[in-house]
This record gives C-alpha cells, sequence and structure tokens, in this order.
C-alpha cells in the first residue's frame, strides 16, 4: 500500500517551518536569514532532483545502471569525506576500498538474507539502503581517521615514546587506533540507545506513515541498523588500516603530507 | 657505542646542527650540554630516527641509522624523553608492561619483583602500580617512565633531559642508577650539573 500523496497547497504549508524560523531570527535579530532560506530552497532543489532521478532509477531498474550508480556514489563519498576533513586528497585511494569492501559486502550480505527482494538488483532496494550505510559510514569514520590521527600528531611523544622501546609502526599505533575506535563509536551507541524511547528513526516514521504495519516497519528499522552497524565498523576499521600505509612512514612517523596545507 | 659522523640536521634552510662529530664508547657515559637551541635533542632524536639528518651518519653499536636498519636500532636504544606522556585511562602496571607486548620485547617481560625493586629504588610505594597514570604528580609519572625505560635493559640509553621535573633527591637516585650501569652506554642532555659531575664524559656544543 503506497502512501497517499502530498498535494502542492499540502507540500506549501509544510514549508511554513521555514517562516517560523524566519520569524524568530528576526524577532531575536540573529543574523542568519539568508544562510537559512538559502539553505531550504537547496536542500528543497536537490531532493526534488534526486526523486527525479530515482523515478528515472526505478523505471530502469538494470542490475547494471544501480550497480554503477553505488559505485559512483562510493567514489562521490570518499572525495567529499576527504575534502570536508582535515585530511587532503592523497589518502583517497587508501580509503577508497574501505567503503567498497563494506558497502558492497553488507548490500549483498543483507540483499540475499534478510531483504529478500525479487529482483536481487531493485533499484528501490539497494539504492536507499546503499546510500544509508555509505552516508552513515562516512560521518564515523572520518572521525574516527580525524581522531587517529591528530591523537598520534598531539601526543607525538607518547607515539615516539613507543617506537623508541621497538614497537613496530602497527604496535605503536595501537592505542591510538584503538582510542579514536571507541570515541567514534560512542555518538553511535548514544543514538541507538534513545531509539524507541526518545527518538523514532526516519525510515520507520516514513513507512509508518507510507502505510506500513508497525512491527513491519520496527524490523525493517532494525535490520537497517544492524546493516549500519555492520559497514559502519567494517568501513571504519578498513580505513584506519588501510590509511596507514601512507599516513605513518616506513620509519613510523607521522607523514604531515596527509594534512591539509 | 654511538657514533656521529660529522651531521647537520636542518629545519627548512637553517641549521640547527653543522658537523657534529663524536664518539661515545661502549658503556661510557657522556652528557650534551649547551644553550637552548643549539641542537642537542635534535641529535639525541636522530639517534633513533625521528629527526632526520641533512649530511653525514651515524652508527650505534656498528649498525648505521637509517630507514633499512630502523628497527634493529630501535630494538637496541631506549629514548626516554623530557616528559612522560600516557593514556590517562591506564594504570602504573599497564603502563609498565606495554613495551613488553611489543613482539620484540616478549622475551624481557620482567618478573613482579624487579619491577616492584625499582620502584622503589625510585622512592616511589609498590601501591602506586594499581593506580592510574593520571593520578600521578608529574614527578612521579616521570620516575615511572625511567623505570619502563630500565626494565627493557637496552645496551644504549638517550636521555632528553629526563630529571628537569625532578626534585634533588628524586635526581640523585636516577642518577646513581645509570652511572651504575656498567655496561650500557648512557648519553644524556642535561642542564643539571649534577649529571656533569658524574658522567665521565661531558659534550658541549657552542658553548664555551
Amino acid at each position: 500500500m503506497g502512501a497517499p500523496d502530498i498535494t502542492t497547497t499540502g507540500m506549501l504549508f509544510s514549508s511554513a517551518a521555514a517562516i517560523i524560523s524566519l520569524i524568530i531570527l528576526t524577532l531575536f535579530k540573529v543574523n542568519l536569514k539568508k544562510e537559512v532560506l538559502v539553505t531550504f530552497i537547496r536542500m528543497t532543489v536537490q531532493l526534488l532532483l534526486v526523486g527525479l532521478y530515482l523515478e528515472v532509477m526505478f523505471n530502469l531498474n538494470s542490475p547494471v545502471i544501480n550497480s554503477l550508480y553505488i559505485i559512483v556514489m562510493i567514489v562521490a563519498a570518499d572525495y567529499t569525506i576527504l575534502r570536508s576533513s582535515g585530511f587532503n586528497s592523497s589518502l583517497f585511494f587508501y580509503t577508497l576500498p574501505a567503503y567498497l569492501i563494506s558497502i558492497v559486502s553488507v548490500l549483498l550480505f543483507y540483499t540475499v538474507f534478510v531483504f529478500r527482494p525479487e529482483n536481487f538488483f531493485d533499484a528501490r532496494y539497494i539504492i536507499p539502503v546503499a546510500g544509508m550505510l555509505l552516508g552513515n559510514s562516512m560521518t564515523r569514520t572520518v572521525v574516527t581517521l580525524e581522531r587517529f590521527y591528530s591523537s598520534i600528531k598531539r601526543e607525538n611523544d607518547t607515539y615516539l615514546s613507543y617506537l623508541s622501546m621497538g614497537a613496530t609502526t602497527k604496535e605503536a599505533a595501537i592505542p591510538f587506533f584503538k582510542r579514536a575506535y571507541k570515541a567514534g563509536m560512542a555518538p553511535s551507541l548514544a543514538n541507538y540507545a534513545a531509539i524507541g524511547l526518545i527518538s523514532l528513526p526516519g525510515m520507520m516514521t516514513g513507512q509508518i506513515l507510507g502505510g506500513s504495519d508497525p512491527m513491519i516497519a520496527v524490523k525493517y528499522q532494525l535490520a537497517i541498523i544492524f546493516a549500519i552497524f555492520a559497514a559502519t565498523e567494517i568501513s571504519t576499521v578498513l580505513a584506519l588500516i588501510f590509511s596507514m600505509k601512507k599516513g605513518l612512514k616506513s620509519n613510523g612517523m607521522l607523514n604531515n603530507g596527509i594534512f591539509k596545507g | 657505542m654511538i657514533k656521529f659522523n660529522a651531521i647537520s640536521i636542518c629545519y627548512d634552510k637553517f641549521c640547527v646542527v653543522d658537523s657534529f662529530s663524536e664518539m661515545i664508547g661502549e658503556g661510557e657515559k657522556a652528557v650534551l650540554s649547551g644553550p637552548s637551541g643549539c641542537g642537542k635533542s635534535s641529535i639525541l632524536k636522530s639517534a633513533v630516527g625521528f629527526v632526520p639528518i641533512s649530511k653525514g651518519s651515524i652508527e650505534i653499536n656498528g649498525v648505521e641509522v637509517n630507514d633499512t636498519n630502523i628497527s634493529t636500532i630501535r630494538n637496541s636504544v631506549c629514548y626516554i624523553p623530557q616528559k612522560i606522556t600516557f593514556d590517562p585511562d591506564e594504570t602504573v602496571e599497564e603502563f609498565i608492561l606495554f613495551p613488553f607486548t611489543f613482539k620484540s620485547n616478549v622475551d624481557l617481560m620482567p618478573a613482579k619483583d624487579d619491577v616492584t625493586d625499582l620502584i622503589c629504588g625510585f622512592k616511589l610505594k609498590p601501591e602506586i602500580m594499581d593506580k592510574k597514570m593520571s593520578e600521578l604528580s608529574g614527578g612521579q609519572a616521570q620516575r615511572v617512565g625511567i623505570a619502563r625505560g630500565l626494565l627493557l635493559k637496552r645496551p644504549v640509553y638517550l636521555l632528553d633531559e629526563i630529571t628537569s621535573n625532578l626534585d634533588k633527591s628524586s635526581m640523585s637516585a636516577v642518577l646513581e642508577v645509570f652511572s651504575q650501569m656498567k655496561d650500557a652506554t648512557v648519553l644524556s642532555v642535561s642542564h643539571d650539573k649534577e649529571w656533569s659531575n658524574v658522567f665521565e664524559k661531558v659534550i658541549n656544543l657552542g658553548g664555551d
């Protein structure tokens, strides 16, 4: 059962949120009106374009195009994530395999064993799921990578003291690896712990609004959370391991060439 | 034995060390002294590959310090920095034993009694082992860090102003331990006169 369409008038009413925030910004004389307006317009245009694009993709439903689209998404994500972080693009080819392996393997596993759509490459399943996996993995991976390299840089004496006591590069990096991994995971755990009590995830809410049975929506949501968790863990660990080939030199020293100018 | 063969250490175009040559024989104890910024710490760090040299060469027990030999070098040397840093969550025992989890040091894992004896020798109580490193004072953490280095029983020690944050009696205890190590070669950077008085060789950089 599909969700009833929202009329144009309904959509205009929904944009009232923007007007409310504009009124508040005017009342409190906060100089952010232009930014809020631009963000709302930009988001609307982007989502409308994605909607049009996905409609075409769903109609075509070609396994080759769907697979290519996912690969393009992963490449774009890798590029964006490095650009928005404190690193330059020299890590690109070291983090790319981490995303490819994690997203493709988790997507395959969940498509084959959990969601089991009639058509294995059904765009309606694999594209939104890949998007969710990628979006979450990206955020977590960049936080962990930044934490890892910045702590080696900040606590360089500790790192060097391990090397000077005979540690291999990997052995010296392990304590930093563990701390970065733990720090990256903490916000995700806090978010997951709040699900169902404080927050209702967007996907589940969307499914319920779309007419799905709440229990089915919950099952899908749980499956997606577990998939996100798996993809995030794999991509984070692999990105850390692969990036070390570039980020730490053969003599164990930190390669400052990976950071933005 | 540590041999510096006309080494230069330059940052960008400025050379902090220019054609420095020196030899510290096996079992010899030497102090590097000189004004701040004359390159003492850089010389020490270059011997473990932490600071690249732009000219010359360094040998430790006959092995040249370069990227190919760096793991051999780091398994025969112990570099102790001026300020001991640590993971705030680790206990003193975890901190001390961590280097013995490295593949190259597994066989050197010290007996509990040896650790306790050394800790007591540095005027620390054995109960300190269960405390978190973050609970120690700067001086206590420094002494624990020095003790950890000593447990590795390396033939060569490079000490970078390790007693600058210690009180007089703790400094004497540390100095006593290093001067008693007959077989170990020790090169220490220090401003404290006590080191120069006890160690047999004083290498003065850019001074009088």
